[in-house]
């Protein structure tokens, strides 16, 4: 089992290893003019690379540190102080 | 054997096996539930596209029970392959009445699908609102009790809705269920679009699916994964397809359910949010109203049917196996079950659109239909919401559960069933084979004319794969705070769980301390009528009503003063009455 969350070294190697996949696929798309006459921000080069990153963490901030400490309660929330928990 | 099958109903099929099921002894029902959904979908296959069978209902009506085209087809096969999986993989349950409403919750799905004219159409929708509550109640947690209540609370809303507007319907004398995009945007329009809404669990209203398939029974919960929420998208594509409003509304549940997911701990919760999110790409593409759209939202609704009951198969027979539904306490599954962590890649690839699985060849026809018709914020915010997809299916749910090293809190303490193994890879093998041959499998079944879509681009392929690279940095910097913990996240359902409880409680207790003041009162007032009448003279006397006295004959007797009283009132009333009229 791999453990990312304690091992830093292991964690950065695949955050690497990810960047670097990715721009060999921007590579190879663009060197096979997939390119080619782009109409749309996404199918520009790098557009994905820079919508994915920037939307990844939007959503994490969003959820981790916006929403969660807004909305999330503990697990007997809606049964504490309920005689009747049926509805 | 076949033969005997042509042009019979496949939903009345599924619910006759379910009666079937129910009654035999559970060795029968296994077999029962494992073989007899194939003589459906056999059922199916034979009924040829144009077929509308119907019967005459207290003569003014004619009854449209079995009406099959295109778009009604491709959703009554998938609803019949998946009630074949959904067999398999819940045959061993011991439970005759889950046996029983699985079954007739298929059978009326199907009967939603297949119903041409209103009055079919309501009978199975409330009877698939109804067997699917039975599938929550079957859950032995003390929670599921409420849950299911809530969840046919709001089903009967949605049903009574629908019902509105069919009444309505009836009365200017529109029978067949058609697209009413057409005009007129009267209250039954509004009325049956706002049902069809709470059923496809648009945002904020689609808190009843997050609570209640979470509650529901681990096989219970694979069915439901499937069923109602795609009935709905088929009512959407049929009746409202075109419905510009619609794009807001899919949009909104994409990111909504998206982002929500990536905060829950509890695996069938946190699927039921990605059904939110990948229902919106289809409601999406019922608004946005093209034929590639439409035929985008069709095939993402087959696909997804694939896709998400073999995510649930998968959480659910984890949790079978070791009792636990929590991701924080879970680790190391891979290791443990590895036929379990293929399948699970198979589903999470396919739900993130990864090349060469079915989510890949369905997901990207909306969002490219988005772009054609020049809507580039909506293509835009429904890639986003596949980057969060990406995020919590394929990064935290399969990290956490199955990569992470095991935390020992989830001992084996049964082993996964093998019609549940073989369900699973059933689920796998379809969505590879549809993800591999899209051409053959799906687009040239779907109903709204050539599909347009060319999944196999370079820009296509390289995309996606992009943004599966790409996504996984933020995860892996963020990871030490992306593991959940311990909490429940609060939804649009705790309006109707908190203030609308209090709201409903107060007006009870007001109502019965009303009732029960007014009952006293009234109690009070009888039994003193009845004491003065039982005894006018005791009244007379003055003596205290409430005084109970034992039996006496003098209590009964009165004074001769009374007697000379009342002989001389009398008298003098008739002299001056005599008097008077000489």
């Amino acid at each position: 089992m791999i453990d990312l969350v304690g091992d830093r070294a292991k964690r950065f190697k695949v955050i690497f290893l990810a960047a670097a996949l990715a721009l060999v696929v921007c590579a190879v798309t663009f060197a096979m003019g997939g390119y080619r006459e782009p109409e749309f921000f996404l199918q520009k080069p790098g557009g994905m690379v820079v919508f994915a990153f920037v939307g990844c963490w939007i959503l994490i901030i969003l959820a981790k540190l916006v929403l969660t400490p807004l909305l999330q309660r503990d697990e007997d929330y809606y049964e504490k102080g309920c005689d009747d928990s049926d509805v | 054997m076949i033969l005997m099958f042509e042009n019979f109903h496949p939903g009345i099929i599924f619910i006759l096996v379910g009666f079937l099921a129910a009654l035999c002894a559970p060795k029968e029902r296994r077999m029962i539930l494992a073989c007899c959904p194939v003589l459906a979908l056999l059922g199916m296959l034979r009924i040829a596209p144009g077929t509308d069978l119907q019967f005459k209902f207290l003569e003014d009506f004619t009854i449209h029970y079995l009406y099959v085209d295109s778009l009604s087809w491709i959703f009554a096969v998938i609803f019949c392959v998946f009630g074949l999986i959904g067999g398999i993989y819940s045959c061993h349950n011991k439970s005759p009445l889950e046996a029983l409403c699985s079954m007739a919750y298929v059978g009326s799905s199907i009967g939603v699908v297949l119903a041409h004219d209103w009055i079919t159409f309501l009978f199975f929708w409330e009877l698939e609102a109804v067997t699917s509550t039975f599938l929550i109640w079957n859950d032995p947690r003390p929670t599921s009790r409420g849950a299911g209540i809530r969840y046919l609370l709001v089903h009967t809303l949605s049903g009574n809705l629908v019902l509105f507007g069919v009444i309505m319907k009836l009365v200017q004398g529109d029978i067949l269920v058609h697209n009413l995009m057409a005009g007129p945007y009267d209250a039954a329009f509004w009325s049956i679009l706002a049902g069809v809404c709470i059923n496809v669990a648009a945002v904020p209203m689609h808190g009843w699916l997050v609570d209640g398939y979470s509650s529901a029974t681990l096989t219970g919960s694979v069915f439901m994964s499937s069923y109602t929420t795609k009935v709905a998208v088929y009512s959407l594509l049929r009746i409202f397809g075109g419905a510009e409003l619609l794009i807001g509304v899919g949009v909104l549940m994409a990111l909504y359910g998206a982002t929500f997911a990536v905060m829950e701990n509890d695996m069938i919760k946190l699927l039921s949010y990605h059904i939110v999110s990948q229902v919106g790409y289809m409601v999406a593409g019922a608004g946005i109203g093209t034929s590639m759209s439409m035929n985008g939202a069709t095939s993402h609704a087959v696909c997804d049917i694939l896709f998400k009951s073999l995510l649930f198969m998968c959480c659910n027979a984890i949790t079978y196996a070791t009792g636990i539904r929590k991701i924080n306490q879970l680790g190391g599954m891979a290791k443990r079950y590895p036929l379990v962590f293929i399948c699970f890649v198979v589903g999470a690839f396919s739900i993130a659109g990864v090349p060469f699985f079915n989510g890949f060849v369905s997901k990207m026809v909306t969002i490219e239909a988005a772009e054609e018709a020049h809507m580039g914020i909506v293509a835009l915010l429904l890639e986003l919401a596949s980057v969060g997809t990406f995020l919590s299916i394929c990064f935290k749910m399969m990290y956490f559960i199955f990569l992470a090293p095991d935390k020992g809190m989830a001992p084996e303490q049964r082993a996964i069933e093998s019609n549940m193994k073989i369900a699973m890879v059933m689920g796998a093998v379809l969505c590879t084979v549809i993800g591999c041959f899209p051409e053959f499998s799906l687009y040239q079944f779907l109903p709204f004319g050539p599909v347009g879509y060319v999944p196999y681009t370079v820009m296509h392929f390289s995309n996606q794969l992009i943004m599966g690279f790409v996504a996984v940095i933020p995860f892996l910097m963020f990871l030490p705070r992306m593991e959940p913990h311990t909490a429940i996240s609060l939804d649009t359902d705790w309006f109707y769980r908190r203030p609308f409880k209090a709201c409903v409680l107060g007006i009870a207790y007001l109502c019965f301390g009303l009732c029960r003041s007014l009952g006293h009162a009234w109690g009070v007032g009888v039994r003193q009528i009845m004491v003065v009448t039982d005894n006018p003279m005791q009244f007379l006397d003055a003596k205290p009503f409430h005084e109970k006295k034992r039996y006496s004959p003098d209590n009964y007797r009165t004074s001769i003063a009374d007697t000379i009283m009342i002989i001389l009132t009398v008298l003098f009333i008739c002299i001056f009455y005599f008097r008077t009229s000489l």
